[in-house]
């Protein structure tokens, strides 16, 4: 199964720590119900010829505490004590379950008693505690122990540290229950109570470890958990040959396991201090809160050290607390965190500490109901009996009944309750569906960057985010939220922006089996220099870019569902990206065919321009020289009429008056700057007639004729020449006989029409490259300076209509 | 108009911008003594200061002046000295130009290339109060297509008639194209035709095309 959701994954360890929990009640109320046997001495003897020597005693024990040792000679046992009465027979079996025995040291002390004689509950000043007492300490000290191992295995993002610790909390509460049931009577139960109280000191130091920060990723952090999981391991090795093989050893195995249990309180409490003192600017402004929440781990599991390890190393045989001060710690707990979730200084935890607080409470309810339960069987079934010697397959059946129950119903109260206290609890379905359709709705590159970092920092609580888009050119685009470490660090390659150095899982810092041990986790690469996870972002036709998403504000690692949720994401942002990408470019070519038309317009608008100026700049220059001198010869030739010059030479002077008249009119009217447009529309509508077989009229409406200059002058011009071009194909093209020009000019608009009665235009007359065609062409770049428009449209066999028309503004009216 | 001629010659002004025109045309009024050239100006803003410091009797105008145009020069004077009598000199036969001009109150309109004689003659009429206009001119006015034409005229008639083109014409009076267009034209405005069929149909119709018809000169 790829995905389970952090709150599934939640559910279950809360199930399972339940169900551990429920089991070790049941596994209590059988330890009480046999611990009701009478204790015994705790020594045990074989024959050695006629004589009884004792070769074991229970560390700790009545007799150990009465200073017997593995040697020692058995004189009598239980009434043979007192009367001397040979009447019981003296055996190993009988010292065994004796109450009462008399020991002598073979090696005789000086100044000592000869022998000495020990009984049940006559071992003085024993620290032992009579049974009541001792089990009413011993479950609140079971309990403080699964609390703790519970909270951080609930709470820990680090699932193997949690499941070392779990393991070691729930062997260490199994054990120290398991030690209830037999104080006495047999010879281990000294040395489970120990191991038990060793591995929750180990599992405190573990504790410390990784919370409130992770020194796992430190190699001396693994360093001293081995060193301290490896000491513990030997000491249980100790202890086991202490139990089979030499029991006399325990006189200094004991401050041994002391000193460890010592060393781990102090280990974690110099964690704790240190977390607290560390200069790091992240940890700067949690710390109040840090304080708050180690404070109150330190208080709760305080007592404990008090009652069990203090005093007896020490040599005190005493309690400095009352044992029942034991539960201090399962109210401390909840306490500390609680007040760091609602001091708001630790925003990184406070989005776990809080949903953690209410599935402990959500938990505390369940399991007290369950608890309530299962009296209430034990009382309906065994009517009032107690204790009660609970069967094997009655409590198969009740672990089944919750463990099959308990997920669910804790599920469904846990969201109702996050659902009624926390608008802003991330769900993973609505954050995903959320996230996805936003997305999906932007389409610049930019928006989608900027709203996934956001949302993305905000739903997970990053402390920053960052995003690199690789575009088609290979130039890159970075997107950053929060602190984001600078590009170097980030993209540490940087010819190959898109694809970061990376390392896989675990080197990071991610304990080992992160992924496997989830179940659940996407492998994601993982950035080592500033600890960032890499998704690389890949389309079908290549890199789009990639994502850094770093790490969670308070030092926090990232879920596994945040993984889920961003590998999840990651194809959507792909596919959003490349479509803005690709719109991106489109809008580009497009924006640049823009320019280039823009720019052809106005480079072709300054050619005609030129082209105007160079014909007028010529028909001046003809004008104004030749045609001048031209006309100033036929006058004196006309002066000396009958000299006896020929008339032809006189006409032929003359001649070349007109041609050059003709050539400047033709290269540029000077009625159309001078008389205006109607005057040289009237000029051309009489040429066209003259130079073809055409018939031409031109009807002005809304213009005077010859009147002032209405009509700018370089429009003047486009439109003089447009008429001009629209005549020359009528004359070449359309086999016409007549054409009429309309200038017609209403409030705004000045149109032109040149209409012929010709063969009108076949289809494709206008397309590519005919002449028609470039004559349009030419006619509509004439007008775009005004933003005016040429058209032409004709059926064949109906005549051709040339029409232009130019916006004008109503100052010309 | 001897008596004024002998009593006080009529102070001519000319504005020209070419110089060789301006003053080929003052060494030409020069031999008249009814005439007084008073200057002989190239643009027209000189022109218009100096009248209104000596006011002229004639202003002999042309169109095309590099400052201000001939048509705005006379639209000046009739607004400031509507006493001033303006003869228009101009290399343009363009039926516009005279309609435009006349409508500003041009008493005359002549071409450039008239004689000298022609163009005394039409000074002192202005001068005298009278209307001169050159034929082109007179038909802008009065369109009624009874203008004679001039032989060269009537040699492109004839071949009009004859159903030529303007090339086929060109080539055969050894004309350039330009040139053949500009008698057409002025063919067709003296008759009043508005195309080469009509043009045709009105020669025929007034027998303005008989073989061996003299040419009839301009008045």
């Amino acid at each position: 199964m790829a995905l389970v959701s952090r709150q599934r994954l939640q559910a279950f360890r809360w199930s399972l720590v339940a169900c551990a929990f429920l089991g070790l009640l049941v596994l209590a109320q059988a330890s009480i119900a046999s611990a009701i046997e009478p204790p015994s001495l705790g020594i045990r003897a074989v024959h050695r010829g006629a004589t009884l020597i004792v070769d074991w005693v229970q560390p700790a024990g009545y007799a150990w505490d009465a200073g017997v040792r593995p040697g020692d000679i058995v004189i009598a046992v239980d009434a043979a004590v007192d009367a001397q009465h040979p009447g019981v027979p003296l055996t190993p079996d009988a010292v065994a379950k004796a109450s009462r025995a008399r020991v002598r040291s073979p090696a005789h002390r000086a100044g000592g008693p000869e022998w000495v004689t020990v009984s049940v509950g006559t071992a003085g000043a024993s620290a032992y505690l009579d049974a009541l007492h001792r089990r009413a300490t011993f479950f609140a000290l079971a309990a403080c122990f699964m609390l703790v191992g519970a909270t951080i295995y609930v709470l820990s993002v680090d699932l193997a540290t949690g499941h070392v610790v779990f393991g070691l909390a729930l062997a260490g509460a199994s054990a120290l229950v398991a030690a209830v049931a037999t104080p006495f009577r047999t010879g281990w139960a000294l040395t489970v109570e120990h191991i038990a109280v060793m591995v929750f000191c180990t599992s405190v130091f573990l504790l410390f470890l990784v919370f409130p920060i992770n020194r796992l990723s430190a190699t001396w952090g693994r360093v001293a958990a081995g060193t301290c999981v490896g000491l513990t391991l030997l000491l249980f090795g100790l202890y086991a040959w202490v139990l089979a093989i030499n029991s006399a050893a325990f006189a200094w195995l004991e401050p041994c396991a002391f000193a460890l249990m010592a060393t781990d309180f102090v280990g974690a409490v110099g964690l704790a201090i240190y977390a607290l003192v560390e200069r790091s600017a992240r940890q700067g402004e949690v710390r109040p809160a840090l304080a708050l929440i180690v404070l109150g781990i330190l208080a709760g599991l305080a007592p404990f050290y008090l009652l069990t390890i203090v005093p007896r190393l020490f040599g005190h045989r005493s309690m400095l607390l009352s044992p029942e001060s034991a539960i201090v710690s399962i109210v401390l707990l909840p306490i500390a965190l609680g007040a760091a979730v609602l001091s708001h200084q630790f925003p990184g935890i406070t989005h776990l500490a809080r949903r953690g607080l209410v599935a402990l409470a959500v938990w505390t309810l369940l399991v007290t109901t369950y608890t309530f339960g299962l009296y209430l069987l034990y009382r309906a079934i065994d009517d009032g009996i107690w204790p009660l010697q609970p069967t094997l397959p009655l409590t198969a059946l009740i672990v089944a009944f919750v463990g099959a129950t308990f997920t669910p119903s804790q599920s469904w109260l846990r969201r109702t309750i996050e659902r009624m206290l926390f608008h802003d609890v991330y769900n993973y379905a609505e954050a995903l569906e959320r996230l996805s359709t936003e997305i999906a709705r932007l389409s610049d590159i930019e928006a989608i960057a900027s709203h996934l970092l956001g949302s993305l920092a905000q739903t997970l609580d990053l402390s920053w985010a960052a995003l690199r888009v690789c575009r088609s050119d290979a130039s890159q685009l970075d997107y950053s939220w929060g602190a984001c470490p600078t590009l170097a660090t980030l993209w540490p390659a940087p010819g190959h922006g898109c694809q970061p150095v990376v390392a896989t899982g675990t080197a990071a810092g991610t304990a080992a089996g992160t992924a496997a041990g989830a179940g659940c986790d996407a492998e994601l690469p993982v950035n080592p220099q500033c600890a960032a996870l890499v998704v690389p972002l890949v389309a079908e036709e290549g890199d789009v870019g990639t994502l850094a998403v770093g790490p969670k504000r308070g030092d926090l690692e990232h879920l596994p569902e945040d993984k889920a949720l961003i590998t999840t994401l990651a194809p959507l942002v792909t596919t959003a990206l490349r479509n803005a990408l690709l719109t991106q470019s489109l809008k580009q070519q497009v924006a640049t065919l823009a320019e280039r038309e823009c720019a052809l317009a106005s480079l072709t608008e300054r050619l005609l321009q030129a082209h105007e100026d160079e014909r007028r700049r010529i028909a001046l220059d003809l004008h104004d020289d030749p045609l001048q001198r031209a006309i100033l010869l036929t006058r004196e030739m006309s002066e000396v009429a009958g000299s006896g010059l020929p008339l032809h030479v006189h006409r032929s002077v003359e001649e070349i008056a007109v041609s050059l008249r003709a050539i400047c009119t033709g290269l540029r009217p000077p009625m159309l700057d001078d008389l205006g447009l109607v005057a040289a529309l009237e000029w051309l509508i009489s040429d066209i007639s003259v130079r073809s077989d055409l018939s031409a009229s031109l009807n002005v409406d809304g213009l005077e004729p010859a009147g002032p200059q209405r009509v700018a002058a370089d429009l003047a011009i486009a439109l003089y020449r447009i008429t001009q071009e629209a005549l020359a194909n009528c004359a070449k093209h359309a086999r016409a006989s007549h054409v009429s020009v309309t200038l017609q000019q209403d409030a705004q608009i000045l149109r032109l029409r040149v209409v012929d009665d010709g063969q009108g235009l076949d289809s494709g007359a206008l397309d590519g490259e005919r002449p028609l065609h470039l004559g349009l062409l030419g006619m509509q770049e004439r007008l775009r300076p005004w933003g005016g428009a040429v058209s032409v449209s004709g059926d064949p066999g109906g005549g051709t209509v040339v029409t232009a028309e130019v916006r004008v503004g109503g100052d010309d009216e | 108009m001897n008596e004024t001629q002998t009593q006080q010659p009529i102070r001519v002004l000319i504005i020209d911008d070419h110089p060789m025109v301006r003053e080929g045309t003052r060494a030409l009024l020069d031999r008249s003594p009814a005439i007084e050239v008073m200057d002989a100006l190239g643009d027209g803003s000189a022109a218009l200061w100096l009248v209104r410091r000596r006011q002229p009797d004639v202003v002999l105008l042309d169109v095309r002046l590099p400052d201000i145009s001939g048509i705005e020069v006379a639209r000046r004077l009739r607004l400031e000295f509507p006493s001033i009598k303006v003869l228009v000199v101009t290399g343009y036969d363009e039926i516009g130009y005279a309609r435009a001009l006349l409508r500003l109150g041009v008493r005359g309109y002549l071409a450039k290339s008239a004689s000298g004689a022609e163009l005394v003659a039409a000074i002192r009429a202005v001068a005298a109060g009278n209307r001169v206009l050159t034929a082109e001119a007179a038909r802008a006015v009065v369109d009624d297509g009874t203008t004679p034409l001039t032989a060269r005229e009537h040699e492109v008639l004839h071949r009009l008639v004859a159903g030529m083109r303007n090339a086929e014409i060109a080539d055969a009076l050894c004309l350039s194209l330009k040139t053949v267009e500009f008698h057409v034209r002025n063919v067709f405005q003296k008759l009043g035709a508005r195309s080469r069929a009509e043009a045709v149909s009105m020669a025929l119709q007034r027998g303005l095309c008989l073989p061996g018809g003299p040419p009839q000169m301009e008045a």
